[in-house]
């Protein structure tokens, strides 16, 4: 092949560049330590790169969830477990007053179960981060407080019922409070099913027992009247034990809708369905009712009541009190509905245990996965240095050869030998 | 008979110190890479016939001509076209890919990332403040980066089409020189003689026309260079057309004065300009737009079904107001008061469902079943992968290029050592005939004397 002068000189130009080229990719990497600056690095690795940061934060995210979650059903557990600590006491004042021979010394135990009182609901207002602990979603109200007389201990908030939910993971959503219903509240619960064949028109009806703050036997009646296909109006009513209302005014009625195809219920007056309170204050009637157990099925028709307690804690250690100051021992059932909420709220703390045990456990997960992104992250974005480093100094070397050579050879023609 | 001699050795003179002629300006040439060597073409003098015998009269030159492989040539233009395609279509991806400023912290899939956290944290807290306000950031990022994604676009799409005028004039221009070399160098062609450096400076002005424009060139034997781009004869020796740039359904495209409006421009930096104006950036934004009208769409759908933190609580909120011509707005009445996000499924002010099914969009299949980041994820990739093949296409048409340049430079390259070579052949030649020219005096002399 015929060489000449430009031919050499333009190779050399074009070898240099490519050399500096290599050298200045390899510099900006090892300045920035990263292997992939813009998209173009690694069109592959850049997409993985956004997936893999898109989880990991995500994911940290959850982390963090979680660790509000833990510290809210931490402080909730020490709410309980001082409630449980002052409900024991009130057992052992009760076993010893009932052992007692002077009824007159009975005072002393109306006082202890009185302070035992004021210190449950302290416990049952407790706030933590602004939010009252056991007051559910309406968690900015006091729950729990005197009514105005203060006969009775009854609800303030609207709804004490709500789950307060987080995210802890992908697709897992966990309940993090103990809600003031599960705790203290008396549910009177209705199940079962209402015929989805019946007509439009057809009517439902079922009652139960309920009870005022201080023991009174009330009848709850339900009536449920088929407005349109899968639809119902929700109407009831508190009765004396003469069979007379306690409302002067009915309280309006509630459409009830349902799923055609599941059956299930699906909303009350247009809202997601959930328990609401029914009250008659001035009867000291106050519990929450809940339908939405209540399925529609066709051809089957029957509806029962069920109820967690008579009368709620406050309202019981209450009557207990009263009773002490008159010089009464209190009933056996009284004594046992104080026995039960013992055994219900251990229960409670004890699947609080279980929902921090759960949080735990996701977040050593969600760890264990944060620790293989950020590996596999590093894998695709961080920058070999030895390699780079010996990289930079090879093509450092050929081109201090190119230059060394180029500067003894192209100057160099017949011209200099003439 | 002597002053044959005379003859003889003041022609050779004359051819030798023209051939030194032809060496100097190769020489002077060396480092033009537009310049093809020359080469005198010499050949012996018609002989005489006298006294039945046939006599040499010496050297004459018959032509000066440029060494030039049309072969290569052509190769060398087709890949000039190819590579200042890529290389072009290279420089305007770079920009567009900047545009995305990924992977980094401010790259719209990390803000959309923070944004869902933001919801996940509120259902925490649904009614604190604070978080309310993380979320209205956290959306307000986004909207900007959107925003400046589009603007930057459009703002590349503006300079991509002023640069598709620039070149067109370049072109115009292009073209109207070479018609002119057209013109004189069929005058010339004419005379015999081939005006090699005019046609050299044509080679060069036909390589730079390439570069812009795929085009069609023939050599008429006549000497005129015709070139045809688009299915339109731009160029000959009678003419040189003008072109103007239309824009005809968002893509860039050339029309004659008289209207005719010419095939897509494939080739050359026209064709790389082109491509990205009215393929690539309308192509990244689509998909773009796919992901945010998804974002839209699938958090008001959820955001209308909550409840807001007001008394009485507020539902059928949505929390983008619009998404129109790549800029997305935030409801104005959530951006004045945060209490009017809505997160709560019932109405209590501790219910965060709603920000629970937002959050969740993170990992909802919305766009052909992949997730919002996913889908922007592989946009992000269809950016770095047609930048990376156009650099690798650019820096492979580059060596072939290379190669060319070097077989063109092999053939038609000027090396000094062949001409310094030449010079002293020539040198010697005419220096024998210079003697030549001296020795027939003294012969002259001696016969004279004798007289």
């Amino acid at each position: 092949m015929r060489i000449t002068d430009l031919m050499s000189v333009d190779n050399y130009i074009l070898n240099i560049q490519r050399t500096k080229e290599k050298m200045s990719t390899i510099q900006s990497q090892l300045s920035t330590q990263q292997k992939i600056q813009k998209p173009s690095d690694s069109p592959e690795g850049t997409g993985k790169l956004i997936r893999l940061q898109n989880q990991l934060s995500t994911s940290s995210g959850y982390s963090k969830n979680i660790e509000d979650g833990l510290s809210y059903i931490d402080v909730s557990i020490t709410a309980m477990e001082s409630i449980q600590t002052s409900i024991t006491d009130i057992l052992t004042s009760l076993a010893t007053a009932n052992n007692a021979t002077v009824t007159d010394g009975l005072d002393s135990f109306a006082d202890q179960v009185d302070n035992a009182l004021d210190a449950i609901l302290n416990a049952a207002n407790e706030k933590f981060n602004g939010k009252y602990l056991f007051a559910g979603t309406d968690y900015s109200t006091k729950p729990y407080g005197y009514n105005a007389d203060g006969s009775a201990i009854e609800i303030k908030a609207s709804n004490i019922s709500g789950k307060q939910n987080i995210q802890i993971s992908k697709n897992v959503v966990q309940k993090i409070n103990i809600t003031g219903e599960e705790l203290f509240g008396t549910v009177v619960k209705q199940s079962g099913n209402l015929d989805s064949s019946a007509a439009v028109g057809s009517v439902q009806t079922n009652q139960t027992s309920v009870y005022s703050s201080d023991g009174t036997e009330y009848t709850f009646i339900a009536t449920y009247t088929k407005t349109a296909d899968n639809t119902y109006s929700l109407s009831y009513d508190i009765q004396d034990s003469g069979g007379s209302s306690v409302y002067s005014t009915p309280p309006s009625s509630l459409n009830v809708k349902f799923n055609s195809t599941t059956g299930e219920i699906s909303s009350i007056d247009g809202k997601p369905a959930s328990s609401f309170i029914v009250e008659a204050p001035s009867q000291n009637i106050q519990f929450s009712f809940d339908t939405t157990k209540i399925k529609e099925t066709s051809g089957v028709s029957s509806l029962s009541f069920s109820a967690n307690q008579d009368v709620d804690i406050f309202n019981t250690l209450l009557t207990i009190k009263n009773k002490l100051q008159n010089g009464e021992l209190p009933t056996d059932e009284e004594v046992a509905r104080v026995e039960n909420f013992n055994q219900n709220i251990l229960n409670k703390i004890s699947s609080a245990g279980n929902i921090v045990n759960k949080l735990q456990d996701t977040n050593d997960v969600l760890n264990n996965q944060q620790n293989v992104i950020t590996d596999l992250i590093s894998n695709e974005q961080d920058v070999d240095e030895a390699k780079a480093i010996l990289d930079l100094q090879n093509m450092d070397y050929i081109l201090q050869v190119t230059y060394q050579v180029s500067s003894m050879i192209l100057p160099r023609s017949l011209l200099d030998y003439l | 008979m002597i002053s044959n001699i005379f003859n003889i050795a003041t022609r050779s003179l004359d051819v030798y110190r023209k051939a030194l002629d032809v060496t100097a300006h190769n020489i002077a040439n060396s480092d033009n890479e537009n310049y093809s060597r020359q080469t005198v073409n010499v050949s012996t003098s018609t002989p005489n016939k006298i006294a039945g015998l046939v006599w040499g009269t010496g050297i004459q030159v018959d032509s000066v001509t440029r060494i030039k492989n049309q072969f290569i040539e052509s190769q060398y233009r087709k890949n000039t076209g190819e590579n200042s395609f890529y290389n072009k279509q290279s420089d305007l991806l770079s920009r567009v890919e900047q545009v995305f400023t990924e992977p980094s912290e401010y790259g719209l899939s990390d803000l959309m990332t923070s944004f869902f956290n933001s919801w996940s944290e509120l259902a925490v807290t649904p009614d604190s403040s604070v978080l309310r306000e993380n979320v209205i950031t956290a959306a307000q990022n986004i909207t900007a980066r959107v925003d400046t994604i589009h603007q930057d676009l459009q703002t590349i799409k503006e300079d991509t089409f002023n640069e598709f005028n620039d070149k067109t004039q370049t072109l115009n221009n292009l073209l109207s020189q070479i018609h002119d070399l057209n013109v004189k160098i069929t005058q010339q062609s004419g005379n015999g003689s081939p005006p090699n450096d005019l046609m050299d400076k044509r080679d060069q002005l036909v390589n730079q026309v390439t570069s812009i424009a795929d085009t069609q060139v023939y050599y008429d034997p006549n000497g005129s260079v015709n070139i045809s781009i688009g299915g339109v004869l731009a160029v000959d020796v009678s003419q040189s057309v003008k072109f103007e740039v239309i824009k005809e359904n968002g893509e860039l495209k050339l029309s004659t004065a008289s209207g005719h409006v010419l095939q897509k421009i494939k080739g050359g930096e026209l064709g790389a300009i082109s491509d990205v104006y009215s393929s690539k950036i309308p192509d990244y934004e689509e998909k773009l737009d796919n992901v945010i009208t998804a974002l839209f769409k699938s958090v008001n759908s959820i955001h209308s079904s909550g409840y807001s933190n007001e008394d009485p609580p507020q539902t059928n909120i949505n929390f983008f107001s619009s998404y129109e011509a790549g800029v997305l707005k935030i409801n104005s009445a959530i951006l004045d008061d945060p209490s009017k996000i809505a997160v709560s499924a019932d109405g209590t002010p501790g219910n965060g469902d709603i920000a629970l099914q937002i959050a969740d969009l993170n990992n909802q299949q919305l766009i052909n079943g992949s997730t919002l980041v996913e889908s922007y994820s592989s946009l992000i990739s269809d950016v770095g992968s047609d930048k990376a093949s156009s650099d690798s296409l650019s820096s492979s048409s580059a060596l072939v290029l290379q190669q060319l340049q070097t077989q063109k430079s092999s053939y038609s390259g000027v090396s000094l050592d062949e001409e310094m070579a030449n010079v002293i052949k020539f040198q010697r030649s005419y220096d024998a005939s210079a003697k030549l020219i001296s020795i027939a005096d003294e012969m002259l002399q001696t016969l004279l004397q004798m007289v």
